[in-house]
């Protein structure tokens, strides 16, 4: 049964490219695609992760991970996550809170992360379109080092 | 009765009073001319006199009050016992008292013997013929029991509905549907099931759906077509559009075999879910048009149950109770051959998603599923009362079987790998009915959940249900409000229910969800939908006991509405925002005249047959006896889609000009505090408050003014308009603090007219945001600044 589906992962990466027929332009017309993007897959969040979003307060952030960090005994460390835009607050903000908090240990992670995006169709002989479009994500662990 | 001696008198004084009145208004001088007339007309004579001695005698004998006779007494002679002993009395009293007693005796006996006894009242058979009569002309829903020992119900549609939870706060509730899961019963929305070819259930809808320029996208849009996923579509009178809006709905097109592969000559289904207030109007609209498309239409009300899940939690609650029934035959082998993924596959691989919002809007799945009674976790105290365990042994050891398939790879080839995810059982009228007939009972599902394997598909001994599994998406990003809906067969709706709230989901009310519509800016249908004649009758009933209590309460004690310019505290009144007449109930009816004259004579006399029978048969209640009556529209409409996104991007063009009967739906936030309250008014901004918008640098800086009114008010709101140099361009039908987004924020609906005047004054004047504009809490005076944004 694995050799089969294996075989259907061939079969996708042939129809990813049918599905290149429709045009950029095409889908980015406000007039034939409506553009959605789906929300991002990630692992269910614990306490200690923090999310930045990229319109979200930079110093509500910074009280949240000193709230986690300093105040809770029971926890050691905070993963800031930021995906896409949001790399750079993230950063900001592991690189602010190294400066205020003392014998902080500040250990960042790339990686790559899946969006989807979705593409409704405005006219009824269009076909939907759904990509996978490939984002740059930072995962950064601060640890308190006592 | 009386003797005739009297009867005589009384005759002589009648025949005089009855003659004078004819004379007395001309004058004294006809009186003289008064001749006594020489016979007398018995009957009526007789008549007459029977009538005043009837109710002479009534009056005589009925007791005008209810006291007691020792209640004749003044209170310093009365004692105690004396209400039941007469010997208390004074003896001219004893014998009515002793009368009353006796009667009250006999009133008591009477009831006595009617009542059982709670014992025999609690028996099944007693309780369930109990339950058939409370819900004759309400309907209870599969769950009622269950909600009515929770939450406040309400007498809505022909139904009783659970109105809202009692014991748990809003912001527990919104915390709820945001972070966990929240569970609502929509099973009171009915389905209709539409069968035909699928070319004609296009025309259809092509007569009932606003036309193509207005819409995004029809029922024949290759994305709902295959069945894959649920679409909404809303519903407008045949050649009414833009007026006579109906309802909202949702479709979903039955998805077939992969063997009938001749789409176009094979006869296809469509489910289509109507609110139930609304039923009755478009299963009328949809018969009339059947019979000339050779399409028949059905309800499926009472056939399948809809339950709502909303929250991020909603895909993992549902993971603890769904799990696809196994099959001792390996089916697998078919399926490669197909190379397409059956419903079960992609379950157990979107088992590790964490959110429903990741799937595409309105995917379909459906899951032929074991009873969730065996499969959920209870809590420990629960399953030891009914003697079982609280995991039963089998679901310890899941082998989830990893696959090679990534989720997002599944997601994005839904359409390839996944077409035959939707084919399901439940669209067969057979299979619904023995999924119904042959449910294990509690107590042994109590026993089986203590064994340690699960029966397969087919050792089997009981039905099992099939669930169809519905995406459902937020309006807000990062997926608040997304979830499942789950449509179950009848009869399996409390099992399902008790399994999802031992999992961890949180039952909500008509109200919660309103609430959660409104974090999300969606407008709940009817409440919000102002173009509709059910709009009117849920304010009236929801209005009435406010009314009352306005009235009840002393002046001093109450908001003096009119002192604030406000005519319309309970209830907005758009016909005053459009400066139409008032009480113009419909104008919109020389219009529907003349089209049904041009129509009838292009079409056959066999419709107008065929619409008389209609009206003679199933919908003569509905009908009544005039048929517009219940068919008409308000006289406005809202302008819904594409053609109100065009409003304003043509905003500056001259050609294309809103209609003055039309609405738009605006999405309202407050610019500093505050929150807009419903049936609040929106009110336009004047040169002065633009220039002062200009001149501050930060819009919370900006403050709320006082309302100029006039210093005498005029009772007539019309006067009050034309008077008004600010006037009111519209009015908040829903509104609260958003604890979604931190700022008070509102649905409200405004002139489409003086809507596009605004953007055309931002655009002139050059200020930010062009949405400027006020509104009038109904119990102050003062304008709170507000941002207004068009919503399609």
């Amino acid at each position: 049964m694995n050799e089969n589906v294996s075989n259907q992962q061939d079969d996708f990466m042939f129809d990813d490219n049918d599905d290149l027929k429709v045009s950029e332009e095409d889908l980015n017309n406000p007039y034939l695609y409506c553009y959605k993007r789906r929300t991002a897959q990630r692992a269910k969040a614990n306490a200690n992760d923090v999310y930045i979003a990229n319109n979200g307060q930079f110093i509500l952030y910074v009280k949240r991970c000193k709230k986690l960090l300093l105040q809770q005994e029971n926890c050691k460390e905070v993963v800031i996550h930021g995906l896409g835009a949001a790399i750079i607050p993230a950063i900001k903000l592991s690189l602010y809170l190294q400066k205020k908090i003392p014998n902080l240990v500040v250990s960042p992670n790339t990686g790559t992360e899946e969006i989807i995006d979705q593409y409704d169709p405005l006219r009824d002989d269009l076909e939907p379109v759904l990509r996978i479009r490939r984002c740059s994500s930072i995962h950064i662990r601060l640890t308190l080092n006592q | 009765m009386s003797s005739p001696k009297n009867d005589k008198s009384t005759s002589k004084s009648t025949t005089t009073t009855t003659t004078t009145p004819t004379t007395t208004p001309v004058g004294n001088e006809k009186k003289k001319n008064f001749v006594v007339p020489r016979k007398i007309d018995i009957n009526s004579f007789i008549t007459a006199r029977k009538i005043e001695i009837s109710k002479f005698m009534r009056d005589f004998k009925v007791k005008k009050c209810n006291s007691r006779a020792f209640q004749s007494l003044p209170r310093y002679l009365r004692r105690r016992t004396m209400s039941h002993n007469i010997y208390r009395l004074p003896i001219y009293l004893r014998k009515r008292a002793q009368r009353e007693i006796e009667k009250s005796e006999k009133q008591s006996m009477a009831q006595a013997e009617k009542r059982n006894v709670r014992k025999s009242r609690r028996r099944p058979a007693y309780l369930l013929r109990d339950y058939n009569r409370r819900q004759k002309q309400f309907k209870w829903l599969e769950t009622h029991i269950w909600h009515a020992k929770r939450m406040k119900m309400i007498n809505l549609w022909n139904y009783r509905v659970a109105q809202s939870i009692s014991g748990k706060g809003v912001r527990a509730t919104y915390r709820a549907s945001s972070h966990y899961s929240t569970l609502y019963d929509a099973s009171y929305h009915i389905c209709i099931e539409i069968t035909g070819l699928q070319n004609s259930i296009i025309q259809l809808f092509k007569l009932i759906s606003p036309p193509l320029s207005s819409s995004e996208t029809t029922i024949a849009s290759r994305i709902y077509i295959n069945g894959c996923r649920e679409g909404s579509v809303n519903i407008y009178y045949p050649n009414r559009f833009p007026f006579h809006f109906i309802c909202p709905s949702r479709f979903l097109w039955k998805q077939e075999n992969s063997g009938a592969l001749n789409l176009d000559s094979h006869q296809r289904m469509l489910w289509l879910w109507v609110h139930p207030s609304v039923v009755d109007q478009v299963m009328y609209i949809l018969e009339l048009e059947s019979i000339r498309l050779s399409v028949t239409i059905k309800s499926l009300q009472d056939h399948l149950l809809r339950f709502e899940l909303t929250g991020s939690k909603s895909h993992q609650i549902l993971n603890n109770v769904l799990k696809p029934l196994k099959s001792s035959n390996a089916t697998s082998t078919n399926n490669n051959n197909n190379s397409q993924l059956t419903s079960e596959q992609v379950w157990n691989v979107l088992g590790q998603l964490r959110t429903s919002s990741t799937l595409v809007t309105g995917t379909v799945l459906s899951l032929d599923t074991y009873d969730p009674r065996l499969i959920c976790k209870v809590s420990e105290e629960i399953s030891l009362q009914v003697g079982s365990v609280s995991t039963p042994p089998y679901m310890k050891n899941q082998d989830n079987t990893p696959s090679n398939l990534s989720m997002n790879d599944i997601i994005v080839n839904w359409n390839k790998i996944c077409s035959q995810v939707a084919v399901s059982k439940l669209w067969s009228e057979n299979e619904r009915k023995l999924m119904k007939s042959n449910i294990q009972t509690n107590h042994s599902c109590n026993q089986q959940r203590k064994t340690t394997n699960l029966p397969t598909r087919e050792s089997c001994k009981y039905s099992s249900p099939t669930v169809m599994l519905i995406q459902r998406d937020g309006a807000l990003t990062r997926g608040y409000g997304s979830g499942w809906d789950i449509i179950i067969p009848s009869g399996w709706g409390m099992q399902f229910w008790l399994g999802l709230i031992y999992s961890g989901c949180w039952a909500i009310g008509l109200f919660d969800r309103d609430r959660s519509l409104l974090e999300q800016g969606l407008p709940s249908f009817p409440r919000d939908y102002p173009d509709t004649l059910v709009s009117r009758d849920y304010y009236e009933t929801l209005n009435k006991d406010l009314i009352e209590k306005y009235k009840r309460t002393p002046p001093a004690k109450k908001t003096n509405y009119l002192l604030n310019g406000i005519y319309f505290p309970f209830e907005p009144c758009w016909n005053w925002i459009l400066n139409l007449p008032l009480n113009q109930s419909i104008s919109f009816d020389d219009n529907q005249t003349t089209t049904n004259t041009t129509k009838k004579s292009d079409k056959n006399e066999e419709e107008d047959e065929v619409e008389q029978q209609l009206k003679k048969k199933k919908h003569k209640n509905l009908l009544g006896d005039s048929k517009e009556t219940n068919f008409k529209s308000q006289n406005y409409f809202v302008y819904r889609g594409n053609m109100a996104l065009m409003l304003v991007s043509s905003s500056l063009e001259q050609n294309v000009k809103p209609n003055e009967r039309g609405l738009v739906r605006v999405s309202i936030k407050m610019m500093n505090g505050g929150k807009p309250l419903p049936n609040s008014v929106i009110y336009q901004p004047l040169n002065k408050d633009v220039e002062i918008l200009k001149s501050i640098k930060y819009q919370k800086n900006f403050r709320s003014r006082e309302i100029e009114l006039p210093k005498k008010m005029p009772t007539n709101p019309i006067d009050f308009y034309n008077q008004q140099e600010r006037k009111p361009i519209g009015f908040v039908v829903n509104g609260e603090q958003s604890l979604a987004r931190g700022v008070g924020s509102g649905i409200g609906y405004c002139s489409a007219i003086q809507f596009t005047e605004l953007h055309k004054n931002a655009i002139e004047k050059s200020y930010s945001p062009s949405g400027f504009a006020y509104i009038q809490n109904p119990k102050s005076k003062l304008l709170d600044p507000v941002i207004l944004t068009i919503q399609p």
